[in-house]
């Protein structure tokens, strides 16, 4: 009996999902272990918790005037600079958003396996040499690659654009290539069988089955770039990062909070934009 | 003349890629003249009716012509998308997004977009697999209009043996490749079609 | 029909002139062009200052002097030197930065799944209704609006969570708490609980209504579709989710330490900070290495997981 009930038991009682959350479940304790980590570490000491009350207590009234007592003559309103700073910041993300485009897109398309399709076995080594150049780009985040240029060019604007460009444009590469691939291929077959060259068949049979998918992935981006170029404020550059940090330092912590608040009715607006642009490209 | 088309791509398709090699600008002229309906219609849904209807002379066109004739379709040919679309009844969507149109209508680009080929001969693979009876037989009705009163070879491949039995003067029955017979349709027995109704079966008119 | 040529061009300029347009789209194009040219052209971003001489030899500088691994500027080429170089920063830093990354990531995201498992409910707009999977308009009255309202509170919550960077969130926790892994571990956790909270809540939302609605005809609470229904049958989409994020991780637990925290980017700061420019570059490459081995753990357990 025993035996019998033993044979109606599914081979592995766990299954394998089951077995992966106890494997996260395992390496989080290890984690912990390692690090070597207690949670009397999160109880701040007494002049942490006075910054983390007065931090949080910020958060229900952000500024709408500069916070302190001197403020340095000529300077704008609060909230004009505020408005100013999101600006760059956006100025930024969209410089940089442009130039990954520009390199992305053909990048995706050198690195899709539609694109070799019916080509010589040989022409795949530049494949595989583009993928392996877009991983290495996605590889370094924007911020090394920032430091980086720091140390090379010094601060230049430019250089913090080509910063987050670079990892962008790799991951824009890989994800329109995965895109590409996936795309139905019946369009450029049929132009195929009536005369069009493999290059026409892939520009008007493929891409155009693929763009509603690749535009509402690259608003999205976007919207991390947003992020990307308000953080790179944190080194110097003047978007959202840098006002930030400095009123941070200075303790003015309600106008953290008003710049925070920037970023996140910015993060609302993209995000309802790229929803609504979602609904109207792919559904 | 059309006897030789369709065996040369029939071999090139499906016997090797040699022969395809030779014949590469040659196989390019000779597709740009046989107009192609799939089974699925293959359209892109996101561009205009207009802008799929020209794709139909892509294998006709150079390069850049092709490139300036789907950016910025020119007056000369949406005049003649209009025209081929008020022939298969649909003159009105020239400008709708595609994917706004329903089966049926879609279909009817696809016929279109062959037509604009000015080809000589019209393939039609399943055009009705995916429409209701009805509609099934004025799509079909259609073809055949268009194609005597232009003249052209009509090759239509079919799975409801009694659409060809009614519709088509000559039916070819082929069987996993295999040539069953080839005949005018009124010649063709009952015990014959019954016997191909029990296999996987093609109907073919020429 | 045909012949009629100038009848056919005035019917196809009418055609043209009511041709469906979306001004929602059209206006998206527009703002995405005209800004794009604005950010280029307003003078923020110094494309040609970028090229001046001095920047030049700046760079000239750091490529033929300052990345070449010390040892071999000193002493000429000397393979051995440059290895014993290598070695040494390995074992000072190198294994010790690459397993705090790793395990900083590791225990982040498993935080930020524990989190959005149990904020994930909340998120639903179709179990939080008046009636769930039962009603067509659960919304309605004012109990359906209460549930409405929670629902968008949650998600208000979440935007909340994830618009702040981790950046931001590691440099705030810092000051409280000190340069423990903790400041790393919650900033990253934080974020990403934000974002997997709105996936795992959009996965659950997306399910099958069916089974759900049978539950909950059977009499199930809430709580008990979300246990015995939600759960499982999101769980394969929300794991694929899971392991993306712990890809993205890996990457910010590099960055995280340039502000103070004990992981690679700690290591790269303090070299930045004394210029060995040689020590950097190892140490970025490390970071390739690590972020290369996230991707490969991610995939290998997707693909794992997916075979489920």
């Amino acid at each position: 009996m025993a035996e019998r009930h033993g044979r109606m038991r599914p081979p592995s009682p766990l299954g394998r999902r089951g077995a992966t959350l106890l494997t996260i479940v395992a390496a989080a304790a290890l984690a912990w272990w390692a690090l070597d980590l207690s949670l009397a570490q999160l109880v701040p000491g007494a002049g942490g918790a006075q910054i983390a009350s007065e931090f949080f207590a910020g958060a229900l009234r952000p500024a709408l005037t500069y916070q302190g007592d001197w403020i340095p003559p000529g300077s704008p309103p609060f909230l004009v600079t505020v408005l100013v700073a999101l600006g760059k910041t956006l100025v930024f993300a969209a410089a940089a958003m442009s130039l990954a485009l520009v390199f992305g897109l053909p990048l995706g398309v050198l690195a899709s396996d539609a694109w070799w399709r019916r080509r010589p076995r040989w022409t795949r080594t530049l494949q595989v040499a583009v993928r392996t150049g877009i991983a290495l780009q996605r590889s370094v985040h924007e911020l090394l690659w920032a430091v980086i240029f720091l140390a090379a060019l010094g601060l230049n604007t430019f250089a913090a654009v080509v910063a987050i460009a670079l990892p962008y444009a790799g991951t824009l590469a890989k994800v329109f290539s995965e895109m590409l691939d996936e795309a139905p291929r019946n369009t450029a077959e049929a132009l195929r069988s009536v005369g069009a060259r493999p290059l026409e068949a892939f520009l008007y049979g493929l891409l155009p089955r693929a763009v509603p998918d690749l535009a509402a992935y690259a608003f999205y981006r976007f919207e991390c770039s947003v992020r990307s170029s308000a953080v790179l404020g944190f080194f110097g550059y003047p978007t959202l990062g840098y006002h930030l940090a400095l009123s941070f330092t200075n303790l003015h912590y309600r106008e953290v909070w008003t710049y925070l608040y920037a970023l996140i009715a910015t993060s609302v607006v993209l995000e309802a934009w790229s929803a609504a642009l979602r609904r109207r490209l792919v559904a | 003349m059309n006897g030789t088309v369709y065996p040369t791509r029939g071999r090139v398709r499906f016997e090797g890629t040699d022969l395809a090699q030779l014949e590469r600008y040659e196989l390019r002229a000779l597709r740009a003249l046989t107009g192609y309906v799939p089974q699925d219609h293959a359209l892109v849904p996101t561009l205009r009716v207009s802008q799929n209807v020209v794709t139909g002379k892509l294998g006709q066109r150079g390069f850049w012509a092709a490139l300036r004739s789907i950016l910025w379709t020119g007056s000369e040919d949406l005049e003649r998308a209009h025209a081929l679309l008020e022939r298969v009844g649909i003159p009105e969507k020239l400008f709708q997004r595609t994917d706004q149109l329903s089966g049926g209508q879609q279909q009817r680009v696809a016929i279109a977009r062959a037509l604009f080929q000015e080809p000589r001969a019209l393939l039609a693979d399943e055009p009705v697999a995916s429409v209701d009876p009805t509609r099934a037989r004025d799509l079909l009705g259609l073809l055949l209009e268009i194609a005597a009163e232009r003249g052209l070879t009509l090759v239509v491949s079919l799975h409801d043996l009694a659409l060809a039995r009614e519709l088509f003067p000559r039916t070819a029955g082929l069987r996993a490749g295999v040539l069953h017979f080839d005949r005018p349709t009124d010649e063709i027995g009952e015990d014959e079609f019954t016997e191909l109704y029990r296999l996987e079966d093609n109907g073919v008119d020429g | 029909m045909i012949a009629a040529g100038t009848n056919t061009k005035a019917e196809v300029a009418a055609l043209r002139r009511a041709r469906p347009k979306s001004p929602f789209l059209r206006t998206t194009a527009i703002v995405i062009v005209a800004f794009t040219t604005y950010a280029w052209f307003s003078g923020e971003i110094e494309v040609g200052a970028l090229f001046r001489a001095r920047r030049l030899e700046n760079l000239e500088r750091f490529v033929t002097r300052d990345i070449v691994p010390f040892p071999l500027r000193e002493q000429g080429l000397s393979v051995g030197g440059a290895v014993d170089w290598a070695g040494g920063l390995m074992r000072e830093q190198g294994w010790k930065a690459m397993l705090a990354t790793l395990w900083i990531s590791v225990l982040a995201i498993a935080l930020a799944g524990a989190f959005a498992l149990v904020i994930m409910p909340l998120a639903s707009g179709s179990l939080m209704t008046r009636e769930p999977y039962l009603l067509r308009d659960g919304t309605r009255g004012v109990e359906g609006r209460a549930w409405r309202a929670l629902v968008l509170a949650t998600r208000f919550g979440l935007i909340f969570l994830r618009a702040i960077p981790e950046y931001a969130w590691a440099f705030v926790f810092l000051a409280m708490l000190g340069p423990t892994a903790w400041v790393a571990v919650l900033a990253l956790a934080i974020h990403n609980g934000g974002i997997l909270g709105r996936l795992y809540g959009d996965t659950v939302e997306n399910l099958e209504v069916r089974p759900l609605r049978s539950l909950r005809m059977l009499g199930a609470t809430r709580r008990q579709i979300s246990a015995v229904a939600l759960l499982p049958l999101g769980l394969p989409r929300m794991l694929l989710y899971f392991f993306y994020r712990f890809e993205t991780c890996v990457r910010e637990a590099t960055v995280l330490g340039l502000l103070g925290v004990i992981s690679l980017g700690y290591f790269i700061q303090e070299a930045r900070a004394r210029q060995f420019y040689d020590e950097m570059l190892l140490l970025v490459a490390l970071g390739v290495v690590i972020v290369l081995i996230g991707d490969l753990v991610s995939y290998a357990a997707r693909a794992w997981t997916r075979r489920a």
